[in-house]
């Protein structure tokens, strides 16, 4: 069990880096375009600058995530204890992420008036952006894709996951 | 009683080490509960979404990807062996070009934020590499970035004129003087840590020969070029300017054989946690701002000091003041959409210029950036470094007390940033 | 019981039509024992979060662009689209005696939003440019234009006017470096702004009304008695009242203000206004889709055969 809620939390680690790396790519290349279409184009792409926020959107959430995992989130003070406080600390920390988290994910399916269809999501189901045509549900569906991804880490230190990223993302 | 409760637990949650991205966002959930506003909380998805749906956001990862890119390319190791050789034989000579650069990087960045996240991950390496503490270089590399929104072009002056009803070129013109007077400033108090602390540089220092280092840096130097002629020319706007500058700093990091797909991978790895990372403090921060907005505080705060009765130049210290206190917990942006309207209509009846007020608020409320709590540039520079957020503040303490001095002689002064536009005949 | 307004601009009854909506709904509403709280300046967030949250009952009465709804009410692109309606007085008998309007709130009202009607911003919009008088169609051929959106592109390209999409937060900057020359807008954008200061010259050539949606939140607003109902309902009617009233003022100010900010103001040759129409009219077809189109027009050809 704790094994595996370890790997689950590895794998989706996995994901968000790649879809983080693949976005990160299409903002790259969609605001380049934008210059390289403006000297070598008459009629400029109309996606480009949608293309790129959007992108951004999708790379900004999963590196929230990631950065979760990766235990990147500065904080004001770094207590050194023993195994009993650190439970205690890792228990408060927890509180904070769950308060946080939830009205987000709560608000991100239930409305005001309780349904679906007014929240974030419903709502986002019936719209379409404006140059792209693009459904918005495939944009804001990063918001509680990512904080989700962030549950699942933190249950994973629960479960053990005490690995540190943070060196080797520094280098 | 509530709020004092909630105050606590979040002290207490820092203390015991939370991330200050959750610590802020569930204190600010506690309180929409608290005030009784938990239907509220609804806006918190919608809120998220839209702290990143900005297109001017932009420029900070790509500008974060480019100094990643420029650092594993060897890139950034050319340029700095040129400014030593220009500048090396100065003490302090590197901390020089860490302002001098924040300099050129105002006439390209509006954002104090890009700025600090490009030069974070690029000049305090190098200045580490050369034997400074790294948070000396940490502490200069925060307190040059605030260059950027004064130097036109700026963000929020823009913001500000726009607002105002206030000429974006008159304010673009006055935001040059005090500008250049912050950067002299800070290159003196560089100087004089350079000697008290006895910084690397100066007589007997190995400085590499100009010829050669010029010679290895002429690709590199096509970098700063993309980013500041692309910008001035009219080539390209700074977020694409950005983008051409990492395909760029990729091209010549290849070219140069030291960058490949690993290291081209760990580069966009980076900036994806470090945009993550920033992001997530911005939603909370954001969370924040709305419920002040809606309980109307930065509105009633400014009718109380418009209230006041003071006279033209104890309103305009008190200005300084609401604006300071505003710059430590509010969004930039924020703060200047709610007070200004507020606040300068009545310094203006009372005699006040609206340029050389756009420049002091501006000044000021980039200010916010450097002081605790929640200094968004130490926050992002203590991020993408190694440095303690605690030991970033009480470094740059010694330069935020001078621009709060230089802040002052401004307000006090207005000749000296209205000369330039009045000169121009833009006023 | 409070009624919260928000909006995206100062509170400027001068140079802010919406403001002046503000000002003709707030007493009626009071009269019926109401509480007006108004948030100007973005303070509750930007179009999307406005929107959002008028959707979900939290502001009560949002003031904003109609391009944010356009999102679940394609045809809501027909506020923007070049030579479409003659006049705001064209604009508003449509609204007043025809579908349309019905037609335009249906998808929103899924969404708990209802657009009760439509704010004049200032003038309609015209040709702004850094470089020289534009009076003809040919004039415009040298001047790479800003474009809003894919809207404002497939104009530009039905006039053969090079353009290029550029975020407004760079709008300024791209004009003083000649990343662009020039966009279309209204008088107001570029007063309110400065841009006037590189945008030397202007044209009105009446390319549309400048229009912002005035949307109602419509769980609150079904929630009401019948009584508040009618209340809210003349007091929606007074703020667009205020809104048209206030026009006539601020037209009569934009030429001493151009004057001021120096701005060249160059009238369209004779006939250039019809061939801009005529280049331009493919167009609605390709942004609307032919059946929106054939919506829009049926209403039109309604009120304009009376
Ligand atoms: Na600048
Ligand atoms: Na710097």
């Amino acid at each position: 069990m704790r094994a595996a809620l370890i790997s689950l939390s590895d794998a989706l680690h996995a994901a968000t880096r790649l879809v983080a790396l693949v976005m990160l790519a299409v903002l790259v290349g969609a605001v380049s375009l934008q210059v390289i279409a403006r000297y070598g184009f008459s009629a400029p792409p109309v996606w480009t600058e949608e293309a790129a926020r959007y992108a951004m959107i999708w790379v900004g959430l999963m590196g929230a995530a990631m950065s979760f995992k990766a235990r990147f989130d500065p904080a004001l003070f770094t207590p050194k204890t023993g195994r009993r406080g650190r439970i205690a600390l890792r228990a408060v920390q927890t509180l904070f992420v769950l308060i946080f988290t939830a009205p987000i994910l709560y608000y991100s399916v239930i409305g005001t008036n309780g349904t679906f269809a007014r929240s974030f999501l419903g709502r986002a189901i019936r719209s379409t952006s404006g140059a792209m045509d693009l459904p918005m549900i495939w944009v804001a569906a990063a918001v509680p894709v990512a904080f989700t991804v962030i549950l699942v880490h933190l249950a994973a230190r629960w479960a053990g996951d005490a690995r540190d990223l943070k060196s080797e993302l520094l280098t | 009683m509530l709020f004092f409760l909630i105050l606590a637990l979040s002290i207490l949650g820092l203390l015991a080490g939370g991330a200050i991205a959750y610590v802020v966002g569930a204190a600010s959930v506690l309180s929409f509960v608290a005030g009784g506003s938990s239907d509220f909380l609804a806006i918190l998805p919608q809120r998220v979404f839209s702290q990143l749906d900005v297109f001017a956001f932009l420029a900070m990862p790509l500008f974060v990807l480019t100094g990643d890119l420029m650092n594993r390319g060897g890139v950034t190791r050319a340029l700095i062996d040129l400014a030593m050789a220009l500048v090396g034989r100065f003490k302090g000579g590197l901390g020089h070009v860490n302002i001098m650069a924040s300099v050129f990087f105002a006439g390209v960045s509006g954002s104090a934020v890009a700025d600090a996240a490009a030069m974070s991950n690029t000049l305090v390496p190098a200045m580490r590499e050369r034997g400074y503490t790294e948070t000396y270089a940490a502490a200069v590399t925060a307190a040059s970035s605030i260059i950027g929104p004064i130097i036109p072009p700026s963000v929020i002056l823009i913001f500000y004129g726009a607002l105002m009803g206030a000429s974006v070129p008159a304010l673009f013109a006055a935001g040059v003087m005090p500008g250049l007077l912050l950067a002299a400033v800070l290159m003196a108090m560089n100087a004089w840590f350079a000697r008290r602390d006895d910084h690397p540089g100066g007589a007997g220092i190995a400085v590499p020969r100009l010829g050669p280092a010029l010679w290895h840096a002429l690709p590199a130097l096509s970098l700063p070029l993309i980013i500041l002629g692309g910008v001035l020319f009219g080539f390209a706007t700074p977020a694409e300017s950005a983008a051409v500058a990492v395909l760029a700093a990729m091209g010549i990091g290849i070219a140069r054989g030291e960058l490949d797909w690993a290291g081209i991978v760990k580069a966009g790895e980076r900036t994806a946690v470090m945009l993550g990372a920033v992001f997530v403090i911005l939603c909370a921060i954001a969370a924040f701002s709305y419920l002040a907005a809606l309980y109307q505080l930065p509105r009633r705060l400014g009718e109380e000091v418009a209230e006041l009765g003071l006279g033209p130049v104890g309103y305009l210290i008190a200005i300084n003041v609401v604006f300071l206190l505003a710059g430590m917990v509010m969004d930039v942006k924020a703060a200047v959409a709610l007070l200004a309207p507020i606040l300068v209509p009545v310094a203006l009846e009372m005699g006040a210029d609206p340029v050389h007020l756009g420049i002091v608020i501006c000044f000021n409320i980039t200010l916010g950036l450097l002081s605790p709590p929640f200094g968004g540039v130490l926050i992002i520079i203590s991020t993408v470094t190694s440095v303690n957020y605690w030991s970033l503040v009480r470094a740059v303490a010694p330069f935020l007390t001078a621009q709060i001095a230089l802040l002052l002689i401004l307000t006090l002064f207005s000749e000296i940033t209205l000369w330039l536009p009045r000169s121009l005949g833009l006023l | 019981e409070t009624i919260r307004i928000a909006m995206n601009d100062a509170e400027d009854i001068v140079t802010n039509g919406e403001f002046a909506f503000v000002e003709g709904f707030r007493p009626v509403a009071e009269a019926g024992g109401f509480t007006v709280e108004v948030f100007p300046s973005n303070a509750l967030g930007n179009e999307e979060e406005r929107l959002s949250q008028t959707t979900q009952g939290l502001i009560h009465i949002n003031l904003g662009a109609a391009t944010a709804p356009a999102s679940m009410s394609p045809l809501l692109r027909m506020t923007i689209l070049p030579f479409l309606f003659a006049s705001t007085e064209e604009f508003d008998a449509v609204m007043a005696r025809t579908e349309l309007l019905g037609n335009l709130n249906s998808p929103l009202l899924e969404n708990g939003v209802r657009i009760a009607g439509f704010n004049v911003r200032g003038l309609d919009a015209g040709f702004f440019n850094t470089k020289t008088p534009v009076a003809t169609v040919e004039d415009l051929q040298g001047l790479r234009m800003r474009a809003l959106n894919k809207g404002q592109v497939a104009f530009f390209g039905a006039l053969g006017v090079s353009s290029t999409i550029v975020d407004w937060s760079e709008v300024s900057n791209a004009l003083q470096t000649g990343v662009v020359d020039g966009y279309v807008n209204p008088p107001n954008s570029a007063l309110r702004t400065g841009h006037t200061e590189f945008l030397r010259h202007y044209t009105p050539a009446a390319l549309a009304p400048s229009f912002r949606a005035v949307m109602v939140s419509e769980d609150w607003y079904a929630g009401l008695s019948d009584e508040a109902r009618a209340t809210i309902d003349a007091a929606l009617a007074a703020g667009f009242k205020a809104n048209r009233d206030w026009l006539p003022g601020w037209a009569a100010q934009v030429d001493a203000r151009f004057a001021e900010a120096g701005v060249t103001v160059t009238e369209l040759a004779p006939g250039e206004r019809d061939r801009l129409v005529e280049m331009s009219t493919p167009i609605h077809a390709q942004l609307l889709g032919e059946e929106g189109l054939e919506r829009v027009m049926g209403a039109l050809n309604q009120i304009r055969g009376q």
